[in-house]
């Protein structure tokens, strides 16, 4: 038994849709040799103009996996595989004979859709790619039922994923979720990302403020705290050499309690993060225990085990106002450190800072205020530093972004005897009020410092709040000349602040999708659980509320499938099934041969008390059935009458 | 020794009116081996997406589930409610053949492409395809490999529609029979005992050998009789009448074959089949039975039947 032509080209079409959404991400040889495959399917099988030799063929599998093996495309290890199945797909085509064939392909299809899915491509290519998982189906719909029209192949395919649907939400919604992976083969399998990372360099987070890519998602319990106070602490750096900062390896965890003494309420709130395959975990200011399974640094970060790989939710409470307290000795004197050959008038600025050395408070005051009277520039294009960085930004070109601020107060200030050290992380957030969350954008990337002040623990201290007041409050935008930096300022026309508020509409939406959709885990779950009043029910016993919730709805479409699918009886055709129904009753039984007029003769003979109104109902029926018609009304009347007469 | 579990199984039985009506619980449900393999991929991908905390790759994978879930409703709904009905197969010669035929009938109002009627334990499935409301009728071959009568055996009908990943059949016994003829023997000599006498109605008799006269048309006489010259010659219409024939009556006797009873019985058919063909009146010699000489369809079968059911319970 081979395959129909036809079946074959809806095939052929239904691969290369597959392959669409993946098509920028291929490398251009691979993408070129695909595509050629595709196009010459058609002439050489389905028309059969162009006879095509096996080696040839067998060839082409062998150049293309080279090609795929060899290329490196903007996909990492994981893309490999993707693009040999991208590969393989139009291959196959060549292969497919027998219904057996057909479902081979099919399966690698369904795997190709479902490898890209992995990805988690933009809604729409999502959209795409499962219409495309539907079409394959519809192959099968149509090998089974060659006889009928295209169309309709289509509307039962599109009818199985219609009844399906419920099913498939109480699956994908009460499925026990791992909390932690089986293997983690294939680490990477998205695209590289940008944020921050474990080093800054002077121009890192310059580098960041460009990329608009959204790098966590905020939702408070109560109001949002203003912006002046969104400080999302990331990263803690105290080792340098002068021009490289470096977070080092990971502290020691905070001892419980935490060495945090809170000075006023504290604010609640969950973080929607994207995965940026680091550890690291944004908190606003300094919260003083842990989320469960994440760990709190001795530094107040906050740390996962492992990698965020996929969207992680987690809920923090944190305190605006404290005094930090913890401190070792170690820390102390990593926040000491200074570089070696610092220049007379580094040391002179850092002596003048420093005063008696009695108060650092006064020292920190000191220096921002020298930052402030001085012509520094806040800009994302510095000019290089050459070999002495601090000593040329400091008193030679004086332009720099924040982590030229940051790095160069943390020394002076170790010059001048305060331990010191420099926080990498966010600020600020826009607040989007369809979603009613926050949106932190990489753009928001800051660097700022903290000073150790005997009496009041670890402060916060942002030099570029002295040279650039405008940046707490707004985030930075490059200027189109790419010199100074612009702050977003809500304008551009009431045109541009409808697009603005368009996107703040989609990133609404994306969140949603992002929540229920992408970042729906074990944690998410529970709180489904919990808002359906379910939570007292056990991860393990999820199948069997999945079976519980399954069952009625595969019932539920058992009987739309045979009752209410079915084609309705005309009017006639129920009543007179009453009547037979009511005949049967009174021990009239009609035979499956008997005709409408022979059966009322023989009823009204065995029934000799009703036989006129059989006959009456009969002669009606007849009448609308195969005659002329006749009207309903009277035939109801007539099964009435019948009625009256029974005893 | 195949245990016979199938006997547990259950059928649908024709009711009153002779026709099986496939209900709800007699559709059995199996997957495919393609269903298998399916089940397998989606495992893959439930197992993949867990791990890699990929939750459109889930989606995908409950998706695909349900569908094979809900299309398995739908393979289910394919059969319920069909009408079966099994006519008598004309009579066969054991080793032929019987066809059956086998009528199905929609009566719910659905269209029910992709089923397969089969016996249940044959190859060689037909295709068939009822419009909503409507039906079809089949041919179901039953080799009579021996003489006697012939039950239909259990039919399968079954159904993979609309994804083939599961197979829904239903068992159905239908009580339609026939009767198997011995197979004529192939070769030998046929003895038949000759019974030359006159006919019944002499020499001067009706018959079709020797000229006798001529009389005028009567409705009904064969055309190939009338007398076309006299009519060319205005005579009007005459018919040429022929006498003396003699019946050829011959007896095939079970005493005078040879070998064992189902030899004998096959070497009786093909004497009886040949003497019909040649025109002959033959009459059958059974032990304990006796049919006399005649010619006609109807006779022809009531030896072949006797022959059929010798030796057997009465039917």
């Amino acid at each position: 038994m081979t395959l129909e032509r036809h079946l074959l080209r809806q095939l052929w079409a239904t691969f290369a849709a597959t392959g669409l959404p993946l098509a920028p991400a291929l490398p251009w040889p691979v993408l070129v040799a695909v595509a050629a495959l595709y196009g010459l399917w058609y002439p050489s099988v389905f028309l059969g103009r162009l006879r095509l030799p096996r080696p040839l063929l067998w060839a082409l599998t062998l150049g293309l996996a080279v090609l795929a093996l060899g290329a490196r495309g903007r996909m990492l290890d994981y893309g490999l595989g993707i693009q040999l199945l991208a590969a393989m797909l139009p291959l196959k085509l060549f292969e497919t004979r027998t219904p057996r064939d057909l479902y081979v392909a099919l399966f690698m299809g369904l795997f190709f859709v479902v490898a890209q899915l992995m990805a988690e491509p933009a809604p729409w290519a999502v959209a795409w790619l499962l219409l495309c998982a539907l079409a394959l189906l519809t192959l099968l719909v149509r090998l089974h039922d060659p006889a009928a029209g295209a169309w309709s192949h289509l509307g039962l395919t599109l009818r199985l994923a219609f009844q399906a649907l419920p099913l498939t939400l109480v699956a994908f919604l009460l499925f026990p979720r791992l909390s932690a992976p089986l293997w983690q083969l294939g680490m990477g399998m998205r695209a590289a990302v940008s944020g921050l990372s474990a080093e800054m360099e002077p121009g890192g987070i310059g580098r960041l403020a460009l990329s608009e890519e959204i790098a966590f998602r905020v939702r408070f319990e109560g109001q949002p705290p203003p912006p002046a106070e969104r400080y999302w602490r990331v990263l803690v750096m105290a080792d340098t050499d002068g021009r490289r900062w470096s977070a080092g390896p990971e502290p020691a965890p905070m001892p419980a309690g935490g060495g945090l003494l809170p000075e006023g309420p504290p604010l609640d709130y969950r973080v929607f993060l994207e995965p940026h395959r680091r550890t690291w975990l944004p908190v606003l200011d300094l919260p003083r225990q842990a989320p469960a399974g994440l760990r709190l640094t001795l530094d107040y970060q906050l740390r996962r085990p492992r990698p965020v790989l996929e969207r992680l939710s987690y809920a923090v409470r944190s305190y605006p106002r404290y005094r930090a307290t913890a401190i070792t000795d170690g820390q102390r004197r990593l926040a000491l450190l200074t570089p070696a050959g610092v220049s007379p008038r580094v040391r002179a600025l850092a002596a003048r800072v420093r005063g008696d050395g009695r108060d650092p408070g006064a020292a920190v005051a000191r220096l921002l205020a020298w930052f402030r009277a001085r012509p520094f520039v806040y800009t994302l294009a510095p000019p290089p530093l050459g070999g002495d960085p601090l000593d040329a930004f400091l008193f030679e070109t004086r332009r720099g972004f924040c982590e030229h601020f940051a790095t160069a107060f943390a020394l002076v200030m170790r010059l001048a005897g305060v331990p010191t050290r420099v926080v990498t992380g966010y600020l600020g957030g826009e607040l989007n009020p369809l979603g009613d969350y926050l949106i932190v954008r990489q753009s928001d990337a800051h660097a700022w410092v903290e000073v150790w002040l005997n009496d009041r623990g670890w402060v916060r201290v942002d030099p570029t709040a002295s040279v650039a007041p405008e940046r707490v409050e707004r985030p930075p935008r490059p200027a189109p000349g790419g010199g100074e930096v612009l702050f977003a300022v809500d304008g551009g026309g009431a045109l541009g602040r409808l697009g603005h508020r368009l996107a703040l509409a989609l990133d609404a939406l994306r969140n949603q999708w992002n929540t229920w959709v992408l970042g729906y885990d074990s944690t998410r779950q529970r709180l489904f659980l919990r808002r359906l009043g379910l939570g007292f029910v056990d991860l393990w016993h999820l199948p069997l509320l999945l079976t519980l919730a399954g069952l009625p709805l595969l019932g539920g479409v058992a009987w739309w499938l045979v009752r209410a699918g079915r084609r309705p009886l005309p009017p006639e055709e129920r009543l007179y099934r009453r009547f037979l129904a009511r005949l049967a009753r009174a021990g009239v039984r009609k035979a499956p041969a008997e005709g409408p007029r022979d059966f009322a003769r023989r009823a009204a003979r065995r029934l000799p008390g009703r036989a006129q109104a059989i006959e009456a109902f009969s002669r009606r029926y007849v009448e609308i059935r195969y005659g002329p018609g006749g009207d309903l009304e009277g035939l109801r009347e007539a099964l009435k009458r019948l009625r009256r007469r029974s005893p | 020794m195949s245990l016979n579990w199938r006997k547990w199984l259950r059928k649908a039985r024709p009711g009153a009116d002779g026709r099986a009506r496939i209900g709800p619980r007699q559709i059995y449900i199996l997957p495919t081996r393609y269903g298998l393999v399916f089940a397998g991929v989606v495992l893959l991908m439930v197992l993949g997406g867990l791990n890699y905390a990929a939750n459109l790759a889930l989606l995908l994978a409950f998706l695909l589930a349900s569908v094979a879930v809900v299309g398995m409703l739908h393979t289910w709904r394919n059969l319920l409610g069909l009408e079966l009905e099994a006519q008598a197969a004309p009579p066969v010669f054991a080793g032929d053949e019987a066809v059956f035929p086998v009528s199905l009938r929609e009566t719910r109002g659905w269209r029910r492409p992709g089923l397969e009627l089969r016996l249940e334990e044959g190859a060689g499935a037909l295709s068939l395809t009822l419009p909503a409301g409507g039906g079809a009728e089949a041919g179901i071959r039953v080799p009579a490999p021996r003489r006697g009568r012939l039950t239909l055996p259990r039919l399968e009908v079954a159904s993979r529609y609309p994804l083939g990943l599961v197979r829904a059949w239903s068992r159905v016994e239908l009580p339609a029979r026939t009767l198997v003829y011995p197979r004529p023997a192939e070769r030998g000599r046929r003895h038949l005992e000759p019974g030359y006498r006159r006919a019944r109605a002499g020499d001067k008799g009706r018959g079709t050998d020797d000229f006798v006269g001529l009389r005028p048309y009567r409705p009904g006489d064969p055309p190939s009789r009338l007398d076309w010259k006299a009519l060319a010659r205005e005579r009007g219409l005459v018919v040429r009448e022929f006498g003396g024939d003699r019946e050829e009556e011959v007896w095939i006797a079970w005493e005078n074959q040879h070998g064992d009873p189902e030899a004998r019985l096959s070497a009786m058919c093909r004497a009886l089949l040949e003497a019909a063909r040649e025109g002959l009146h033959p009459g059958l010699v059974l032990p304990g039975r006796r049919i006399p000489p005649a010619t006609g369809e109807a006779h022809r079968h009531r030896c072949l039947e006797a022959l059929a059911l010798y030796g057997g319970p009465r039917a």
